[in-house]
């Protein structure tokens, strides 16, 4: 363990939200350490829907908004970096997504929500990038696979877009340990010390030491933070998905909830269930999934399901991320959100300057955890 | 249809079918669902229909499962054939697939008895058209009559290949040779387990007569062979091999493989059972009690399914399930379970006794899973050995993560095929044992089905009282 | 690469593979007749690269044997058995079509 046991920062948490960071940070030039336990519940990295996406954010939060619009748009340049550097395409399709709406209520709902979005942006003199299409507008944008007759419209957003996520989290842990950074597996953290200017850390792979460290580890931060008596105001949401089989082309655009992979399967979502720490799928849910899947395209009846899971999404109470120094620990920083594909780019680029003493970015100046009063 | 049973088996084996002739014996209400036209399991494969000439040639062993289907088509269980289980709940309620049309059931209790399978074995060429399982010629043979047509070469390890030679003999299929794996050294741990196994001579003698019949037969029989190899553009043309002094290639039309037998865990895993790792046998297995009882409760598995004892013991085991049920479900007096208990344990022991020893002779061998970086793990993803030993040197350390790094375990078989082969490489690259990981998790549905037939599953919940 | 043992006379059926008509007998799976009485040696291809690949477990593991059985794809052939007038295809690469 001699070479693990000193570094400048150790990031704890190996998904998506550490990877991005800890790759920004070895980047800057910092000597990282990023540990990943592995976790008996499907982890939000491994799970996730993988769009891009950013006309659903932050309604009421212009900022989050912004934040959102951002990461989004510096996707395509983050994407053609980490495909030059790891030579992995992470199939990365950005200018066109879709929120499809099924009826008149779902249609009057979503138009409503996007007028909210509009409304808001245009009080900070900024556009908000999203439209409302009709039926027929979204059988234009989806070319010649027919939708079914239920399908009323959906918004649109000339920027949004998806990714395949367990390539992006392959490419970005690739380039991580090229740029010298050393990741270690199936590492526990069991105890956190502080002492002389540096994190101590007791873990199942042995004794750590870094002078900082940074909590990325989806709900696993929970006891992390709490190894420092502070409480993490994280929500639980279960999401159910399906899977299809292989088949051929049908689909360029990114639905919300339907989306084809680059290798041709069909992911069908996804559910928002509050029933706490457990990641079991239920058939209620998969019948729901498929019913909707062939009312938006009849076509679908014949696909075949090889897979249906559910992951944890980690939320707030507001929605926002939460990117903090914990109080009384300096050089300690915590960082949690649900939205860690869209938002991989800003990770890589924002935070670590930051994280490595730089000032806090204006952008990121409310995501606190003060705001919990916790 | 009554759709809330006392017990619902999975599996119409010797295991299903001897836990539903038992538990239809205490009156319950018992349901088996199987994935086959008729009841057999692949012992028993396709029994009911036997030719005189195919209950000939694969003797009393095949020829037994007679009268245990007869006693299940008498024993007043309810049977449905050509039904595909895709799931089942820890609550005890099952999705299953039968001409076209899904539905959920449930039952008080689960019976998961869905046998074993061929250990699957990845080696260079294994995915040529031409490269199949013995047990599959075998399953084929029982099934449809088909006997393969041009000449065959036979290798790996364990009683099911000398038994397949057997039949391919008598069947007068051309064999070109029979390349054995079995490691020399094998009989020296073995001996020690002999005594035991010499309280059933019986088991013992089959074996020895299944050796003295193949060297009778003439046929080329390689001993000690290291490696193999399938060879061909488009299917198979050309086997190679290694024994201990020199390499040889013989053109072949099919080669049958054959490295031991393995549980299967499809439903032990989807539903999430606590899984063991036999480190003699070297695969998965669920945990269970003396009556295939889990940590679910209601939710048993029999059988090979449960640990792999073979055909007969399989029947027992079926049987110690169907009476811990009937024990619970008050149809059985205390003292009446526990006489049936003892002397169906009893029967199940006198049949173990020679399974150390047969297990401990045809122990895998050490480099089964030495596979070259080129060769495919995953057949389905095709994930080669390279691709997962890349994976792992990037810090990777566990089976489920290197399914979502490298896709290995992702298609159409969830890693029925290659969930042992990646557990093997990922221990020996890391120097780990086995028993330390976890197996890959295999997803609902177990098998594949349409979205409209998902769209219109008839759910529990939906019946109107 | 096999063939019938019995020399018995069975009942038949009539069954149609790729289009062509095949009498076989009654009572054997589809995968059975594809690589027997059909003389394929192949029932599916590969849908990431394409390469041909025939049934290896005749027991519903391994899913080699994925055919397209009276219109609907992916049926395990080796447990499923023929039918008076059934149609079976071979899977090309992608099976599946949307349309």
């Amino acid at each position: 363990m001699e070479d693990h046991n000193r570094f400048d920062v150790c990031v704890i948490g190996g998904g998506l939200m550490g990877s991005a960071v800890a790759l920004g940070l070895v980047r800057s030039g910092a000597r990282v350490l990023m540990v990943d336990k592995i976790s008996r519940l499907q982890t939000a990295s491994k799970g996730n829907f993988g769009l891009v996406w950013s006309q659903s954010k932050g309604s009421g939060n212009r900022d989050y908004s912004r934040f959102s619009e951002k990461a989004v748009l510096d996707f395509t340049d983050f994407a053609l970096w980490l495909e030059e550097e790891s030579g992995i395409d992470i199939e990365l399709r950005l200018g066109a997504g879709l929120i499809l709406c099924i009826g008149d209520r779902e249609l009057a709902a979503r138009t409503e929500s996007i007028k909210k979005f509009h409304h808001e942006a245009e009080l900070h003199g900024e556009r908000h990038p999203s439209i409302m299409v009709n039926q027929q507008e979204v059988q234009k944008l989806v070319g010649k696979t027919a939708l079914g007759e239920e399908v009323s419209g959906g918004s649109f957003s000339s920027v949004d877009g998806d990714v395949n996520p367990l390539l992006l989290l392959k490419a970005m842990r690739r380039i991580f340990i090229k740029l010298g950074g050393v990741f270690l597996g199936g590492c526990l953290v069991n105890g956190i010390k502080r002492r002389n200017r540096s994190y101590h850390l007791e873990t199942s792979s042995g004794k750590i030491v870094a002078a900082k460290i940074v909590l990325a580890a989806g709900f696993g931060n929970i006891p992390l933070i709490g190894m420092m008596g502070e409480k993490l105001p994280l929500i639980v949401q279960k999401g159910q998905l399906l899977v299809t089989e292989r088949v051929k082309p049908f689909l360029s655009l990114p639905f919300s909830c339907l989306r084809q992979t680059g290798c041709g399967s069909v992911i069908i979502g996804y559910t928002q269930e509050n029933t706490g720490f457990e990641t079991g799928t239920t058939v209620s849910a998969a019948v729901q999934l498929a019913q909707r899947a062939v009312r938006i395209f009849p076509g679908l009846r014949h696909i075949r399901v090889v897979r249906s899971w559910a992951s944890l999404r980690i939320m707030t109470e507001d929605d926002l991320p939460i990117y903090d120094e914990i109080n009384g620990y300096p050089g300690c920083y915590v960082l949690a959100t649900h939205s860690c594909v869209t938002l991989a780019s800003l990770h890589m680029s924002l935070l670590p300057s930051w994280i490595l003493g730089g000032k806090r970015p204006d952008i990121i100046r409310k995501f606190k955890l003060e705001r919990f009063n916790v | 249809m009554d759709r809330v049973r006392d017990v619902i088996i999975i599996g119409a084996g010797p295991a299903g079918l001897s836990a539903a002739v038992t538990a239809s014996g205490y009156g319950l209400d018992v349901l088996v669902l199987d994935e086959q036209p008729s009841p057999g399991g692949q012992l028993y494969r396709n029994i009911e229909r036997a030719k005189e000439d195919t209950l000939k040639t694969l003797g009393s062993d095949y020829s037994n499962g007679l009268a245990l289907v007869e006693k299940f088509r008498k024993s007043g269980a309810a049977y449905i054939g050509n039904a595909i289980v895709w799931r089942i709940d820890p609550n005890c309620n099952i999705c299953f697939s039968a001409a076209g049309q899904s539905a959920e059931i449930s039952g008080k209790n689960i019976i998961i008895a869905i046998g074993a399978t061929e250990r699957p074995v990845p080696f260079s060429g294994w995915t040529l058209p031409g490269v199949m399982g013995a047990g599959a010629v075998d399953a084929n043979f029982k099934s449809s009559g088909s006997i393969p047509d041009g000449p065959v070469v036979l290798a790996g390890s364990g009683p099911l290949l000398l038994s397949v030679v057997g039949h391919m003999v008598s069947l007068g299929v051309e064999i070109s040779a029979v390349l054995d794996t079995t490691p020399r050294g094998n009989i020296f741990s073995a001996l020690p387990l002999l005594p035991g196994a010499l309280r059933r001579t019986d088991y013992l003698l089959k074996g020895v007569g299944m050796l003295l019949n193949l060297k009778r037969s003439g046929i080329n029989y390689f001993k000690g062979i290291t490696d193999y190899k399938a060879n061909g553009s488009d299917c198979l043309e050309t086997v190679t091999f290694k024994t201990k002094n020199s390499s040889q290639q013989i053109d072949a039309e099919l080669l049958l493989v054959h490295e031991g037998i393995i549980p299967r865990c499809d439903f032990s895993q989807q539903i999430g059972l606590k899984h063991l790792w036999d480190p003699v046998q070297r695969y998965w297995y669920p945990e269970t009690n003396e009556f295939g009882g889990t940590g679910m409760n209601g939710i048993y598995v029999a059988g090979d399914g449960a640990f792999v004892h073979g055909g007969i013991p399989a029947a027992f085991k079926g049987s110690l399930a169907a009476l811990d049920i009937a024990g619970k479900l008050n149809v059985l007096l205390p003292a009446q379970k526990t006489g049936d208990v003892v002397m169906t344990a009893k029967r199940l022991l006198s049949e173990l006794a020679p399974r150390p020893f047969v297990d401990a002779l045809y122990k895998p061998r050490m480099n089964l899973y030495n596979i070259n970086d080129e060769t495919l793990v995953c057949r389905c993803e095709e994930i080669t050995a390279g691709d997962i030993r890349q994976a792992i040197r990037g810090g990777s350390r566990e089976p489920n993560e290197i399914k979502t790094i490298t896709r290995c375990g992702m298609g159409h078989c969830q890693g029925r095929m290659c969930g042992i082969a990646l557990t093997e490489i990922i221990a020996e690259n890391l120097k780990l044992d086995p028993a330390d990981l976890r197996p890959l998790h295999i997803r609902p549905p177990v098998r594949n089905i349409s979205l409209a037939e998902l769209s219109r599953v008839a759910l529990l919940k939906d019946e109107t009282p | 690469m096999f063939k019938q043992y019995s020399q018995q006379i069975d009942k038949t059926v009539t069954i149609e593979f790729e289009g062509t008509p095949l009498t076989v007998p009654a009572t054997i799976t589809v995968a059975a007749a594809v690589i027997g009485p059909a003389g394929q040696k192949h029932t599916r291809l590969s849908p990431v690269n394409g390469k041909k690949r025939a049934p290896y477990c005749f027991m519903g593991v391994c899913h080699e044997c994925l055919m397209e059985i009276d219109g609907i794809p992916d049926q395990q052939a080796c447990i499923i058995e023929v039918k008076e007038g059934m149609k079976i295809r071979r899977q090309t690469s992608l099976p599946g079509d949307v349309e």
